[in-house]
């Protein structure tokens, strides 16, 4: 047994070679923990079981290559079936693509062909363009192996004769030979199994007509609509070849319970086998094989030749011959009473209908990896519109355990795409929900009405009539969410005010700062003379010693190699007003603006992000000013800044050490704004099973604590300025108005006391933790813009 | 500053651990640079100095550190006159030379950029002083060296790094440590003699492959959000690669030095990038 558990990583780097999307491995087999489920929502999800039989680890991983090419290829070679729907002309019916794709999962014949193909296909996509990935592939597919899977078309049937499903084996031996089992063995083992007695003449034709389908002249130009073609192809000639047998049509029975009924239905015949007048039925066969004949020579002599040669002229010279042997067969049975041939004609379909071979094959080599899945690969929406920022994952500090990938972070340039709000988000949501559903009740309908064995309901109208009433419905849940989506696009910004005077101002002192900036550097090699040190040198040259020409000094700017990160908490709490009609945020955008305004005049490099966010899959960060922008581009963004939602810091330190880090400067800062308190709620999966996962309290602190400590080990200097809230001490009730029992006053005023101390102590000694001496309690938000300003100039010329 | 210059007949012989010193004589041979990564003390210094007798030319050898400038590399101007720096001295001689960047990752920014002008197919040094533009000889060669480990926070840019043909040296197989030892210890030679391999000249170079698998590359790169692959191999590193098959080097070797090392050194990613390799090289 070789586990699939060690090859994760690879094999997930591998698939995204094939894609370009990011994705994610998934073992069917084992419940998904809630945090994996988070990081899938945006990733390809490709299935792979357990674990495998095979010889050796090398076997083992060829064989899960093989599966995670023939899966993710499917984006690289036109495998990713859209809605359409497809006509089988013959059977004259339309056919869903799902009938293709879903109905395979049960057994059905035209499913199981499609996916045969479809593999096919793709493995000679992957042959013709990955050569030695090909042959690897072919190399872990060939030990999955079992004579017994050709077997199983074999059968007895009532009279203990053997019976033998001659597509089904037809079917199953391509299926094995694509995967590189060799054809030899395969031919050696299907002339070991006896013939069937109606369809055994044809085995070699089916073999052929399945083997021509399977084989793509150039791969690498067809698309899976080739597949559906060709297996609705398959479907004609099938209902060709039973109708010249003779035979029920084996076409519509899609499903195991589709097959019982059907077998209902013959029961049914042969319960009234004896009200038929075999004369008039004789008569009527006959006529019937007179029509097809005639049919059949027009064709021929329109000499019309189908491309994979099924109506080719020497197919239908042979089933002229067939027709003529039937019709033969039919005068000498004439007026004899002993074969029913109405009966005879239900049991043989159904005989052909499911194919079990096929199908056991498929489950040997995928396991439990769902056959939809295999064919039907679902490219998350997210992906191929990325409608919204930049996505990707960072780890966070659950219960003391640094797990990896936790939340997932969304990055916003707030002037190109603006985060909905939650009231729209879960506005949508609802929407959205109510158009899957409307969808999957109209699919439903539309199921009823296209089945072939629509008589079993009575109420054909009635379904079509709910059918058109859900359709009418959807439409007009799209257009409110349409909507939806277009009222967010105009949302409104918010001025913010700038101090013309304040900016000179700000440029003076900097400046003032700047020139004690230079210093002299003397022993240089080059730059202006040090006649001083020349005349040593001189001197010493002429005493014949020798010493290094470093007579030169520079002045030199004083190396201020500074990069700095300011962080700002948008978070609901920050939309508090503070002034007269003026909400922190307001302060905390001026002192942004100010910040930058000053790191530019000191040559500085500087940053300034915001974030906010609801949910470990939804922390938003608003790119407001990257290192290389200029301050007016903040100043565009600052105005389309609001505070809402929670706020969760950890994700948001985490995010900003890494754009710091990627920053070549001697000393790098990182500066964080706002009232630290981190917390943040889920409520996107409401679902039953699902644990949400709260941010708050202790938990919180650590994180933030530990993400602090990440950035110290880079090398970073946290820098923190806390917005004290001027409701801390707000009393609170601690008992109910008619308490219970005895009352210690004592007791309770101790409890109180606890409470006050730590409350107190959390929040210093956290500051303390998170930034050692680096930090400044704020408690009147106007003063905002200087204290940042003054702290950012005292720290950086420490 | 001053330069080592000779060609010393001192020092152990070199053994190698696996390809590195093909790649070397390859690189010499089709004028690539070459970057050799590895932790302190496995020979990455001793493999230059025995480049150097085997090739019967100087080395030139710059340890960077942080206050290496581009003056050291190039040269100024003294009372005296022009003094080389270590770049334009190995570049006089006319039968070619081994100049040695040790240390590379130490090196400021600016420094190394002097350099990059010799890494890539013009193989020239401008020295503007005193307007004068160096030619290579075909057999100099430009070798640099550097410790991912410790370097974390000062690592080599990827526009450096994909410069150079890298080959990893890792620690050595303990019989070879041994051997290595006991040859410290006794002061003996070693007795096992260094044959260089002999290629055979490719023909039919799978240059689509070699793009294709470029192509993929750049798809990962794009995919991976905590990969920490940030870039695609450029342009200069697949056109290198296929002149190494070209040259005779193993398919996955010449990959390997000239594709995947210059883009990561994380082994789990090597390996990763090396399974996709697999999809159409053996």
């Amino acid at each position: 047994m070789v586990s699939v558990k060690q090859f994760l990583p690879r094999l997930q780097f591998f698939a995204e070679s094939f894609t370009g999307y990011p994705v994610k491995i998934l073992i069917p087999s084992e419940k998904e923990s809630e945090e994996e489920l988070v990081q899938v929502q945006d990733s390809l999800k490709i299935y792979v079981p357990r674990e495998v039989h095979a010889k050796d680890e090398g076997t083992g991983f060829n064989y899960f290559k093989g599966l995670v090419a023939l899966q993710s290829s499917a984006a690289l070679y036109n495998g990713i079936p859209k809605e359409e729907v497809f006509n089988i002309s013959k059977i004259k019916r339309s056919r869903n693509l799902d009938d293709f794709i879903i109905e395979g999962e049960r057994g059905g014949l035209i499913p199981l062909t499609y996916q045969t193909i479809e593999l096919s296909r793709r493995m000679q996509c992957i042959n013709e363009d990955y050569r030695v990935l090909g042959e690897d592939m072919r190399y872990g597919f060939q030990n999955m192996f079992d004579p017994r899977l050709l077997k199983k078309s074999k059968k007895a049937d009532s009279m203990n004769e053997p019976v033998t499903n001659e597509i089904d084996l037809a079917l199953t031996s391509a299926y094995w030979k694509n995967l590189g089992v060799n054809p030899r063995e395969i031919q050696k083992i299907v002339d070991g199994i006896p013939r069937d007695k109606q369809l055994g003449i044809l085995r070699e034709e089916v073999q052929e007509v399945l083997g021509r389908l399977v084989k793509f002249n150039s791969p690498l130009n067809t698309s899976y609509r080739d597949s559906v073609e060709r297996a609705s192809d398959f479907a004609q000639y099938l209902y060709d070849l039973t109708e010249d047998m003779g035979m029920g049509s084996i076409l519509h029975i899609k499903t195991i319970e589709e097959y019982s009924a059907h077998s209902l239905e013959s029961q049914k015949i042969k319960g009234i086998e004896y009200k038929i007048d075999q004369e008039d039925l004789h008569d009527k066969l006959i006529k019937n094989i007179d029509s097809r004949k005639k049919e059949l020579t027009a064709m021929l002599d329109e000499n019309s030749e189908s491309e994979i040669g099924l109506n080719s002229k020497e197919n239908i010279i042979r089933r002229l011959s067939i027709l003529d042997e039937r019709r033969k067969n039919l005068q000498d049975l004439r007026g004899s009473r002993t074969l029913n041939i109405e009966q005879h004609r239900y049991f043989d379909a159904e005989r052909y209908a499911m194919s079990e071979g096929a199908s056991l094959s498929l489950r040997t080599v995928f396991q439990d990896v769902s056959r939809t899945h295999l064919v039907k690969l679902e490219v998350p929406e997210r992906l191929e519109e990325q409608e919204y920022g930049n996505i990707f994952h960072l780890p966070e500090l659950r219960d003391g355990m640094l797990v990896p990938n936790a939340v997932r972070v969304i990055i916003y340039d707030l002037r190109k795409d603006l985060p909905p709000t939650e009231q729209q988000i879960r506005f949508q949501l609802g929407l959205e929900s109510e158009i899957s559903k409307l969808e999957r009740e109209i699919a439903e309908h539309n199921n009823k009405i296209h089945s072939d064995i629509n008589y079993i309901y009575d109420n054909l109208p009635q379904i079509v009539k709910s059918r058109d009433q859900a359709q009418r419905k959807m439409d007009k849940v799209q257009k409110q969410l349409d909507k939806s989506r277009k009222i967010h696009e105009e949302m409104a910004r918010r001025d913010m005010e700038t101090d013309a005077g304040l900016t000179r101002r700000i440029e003076k002192e900097m400046e003032a700062i700047k020139p004690s900036a230079r210093s002299i550097v003397r022993n240089c090699f080059e730059g202006e003379l040090d006649e001083k040190k020349f005349f040593e040198w001189w001197l010493d040259e002429k005493m014949g010693g020798n010493q290094l020409p470093n007579f030169y000094y520079q002045w030199q700017k004083r190396k201020r190699d500074v990069a700095s990160v300011l962080l700002i908490d948008a978070s609901q709490s920050a939309e508090r007003l503070a002034g007269d009609d003026k909400s922190i945020l307001d302060f905390l955008k001026q002192s942004a603006y100010y910040f930058s305004l000053g790191a530019d005049f000191l040559e500085d490099k500087s940053a300034v992000l915001a974030y906010n966010g609801k949910g470990y899959r939804n922390s938003r960060i608003f790119l407001l000013k990257d290192f290389s922008e200029d301050p007016r581009r903040l100043e565009e963004r600052l105005e389309l800044l609001k505070g809402e939602l929670n706020n969760r810091d950890g994700s948001a330190i985490r995010y900003a050490t890494q754009l710091l880090n990627d920053i070549p400067a001697k000393t790098r800062f990182l500066f964080h704004l706002g009232d630290m308190q981190p917390s943040d709620i889920e409520y996107e999966h409401r679902s039953p099973g699902f644990e949400t996962y709260r941010y708050e309290g202790e938990g919180a602190f650590a994180d933030v604590t530990h993400a602090f400590n990440s950035a110290r080990s880079y090398g970073i200097i946290p820098v923190g300025i806390c917005i004290k809230k001027p409701d801390e001490q707000k009393p609170k009730k601690t008992i109910s108005e008619k308490p219970k029992g005895k009352l210690n006053l004592k007791v309770l005023k101790k409890l109180k006391q606890e409470k006050a101390k730590t409350n107190n102590i959390m929040t210093d000694e956290i500051l303390k933790q998170n930034f050692q001496n680096n930090y400044k309690i704020v408690e009147n938000p106007i003063e905002l813009p200087k204290v940042l300003r003054d702290v950012y100039v005292r720290t950086s010329f420490q | 500053m001053e330069h080592k210059d000779y060609i010393s007949d001192k020092g152990i012989d070199y053994i190698p651990q696996g390809d590195e010193l093909d790649v070397a004589l390859t690189c010499y041979n089709l004028k690539f640079p070459l970057m050799l990564r590895g932790p302190t003390g496995v020979g990455k210094t001793t493999l230059v100095t025995y480049l150097s007798r085997y090739l019967q030319k100087p080395l030139i050898e710059e340890s960077c550190n942080e206050d290496t400038l581009a003056a050291d590399l190039i040269g100024r101007n003294l009372p005296s006159g022009w003094l080389d720096g270590s770049a334009t001295k190995s570049l006089r001689y006319e039968d070619g030379a081994i100049y040695y960047l040790d240390e590379l990752g130490e090196a400021r920014q600016d420094a190394i950029v002097v350099v990059h002008s010799l890494t890539d197919d013009r193989r020239t040094l401008e020295v503007r002083a005193h307007d004068e533009v160096l030619e290579s000889p075909d057999e100099w060669m430009l070798i640099a060296s550097y410790n991912p480990l410790y370097q974390l926070q000062n690592r080599v840019k990827p526009s450096t790094a994909q410069r150079f043909v890298t080959v990893d040296i890792p620690f050595p197989r303990s019989d070879i440590e041994g051997e290595i030892v006991e040859s410290f210890l006794y002061g003996g030679k070693v007795e096992k003699e260094v044959k260089q391999k002999k290629f055979k000249k490719r023909d039919n170079i799978p240059i689509n492959d070699i793009v294709k698998l470029a192509n993929d590359y750049r798809k990962v790169a794009k995919s991976s959000d905590s990969f920490g692959l940030r870039e695609g191999p450029g342009t200069r590193l697949v056109a290198r690669t296929a002149k190494l098959i070209e040259y005779g080097l193993p398919d996955l070797l010449a990959i390997e030095v000239g594709m995947i090392n210059p883009l990561t050194y994380d082994p789990e990613q090597k390996e990763q990038m090396f399974d996709i390799a697999k999809k159409l090289f053996r």
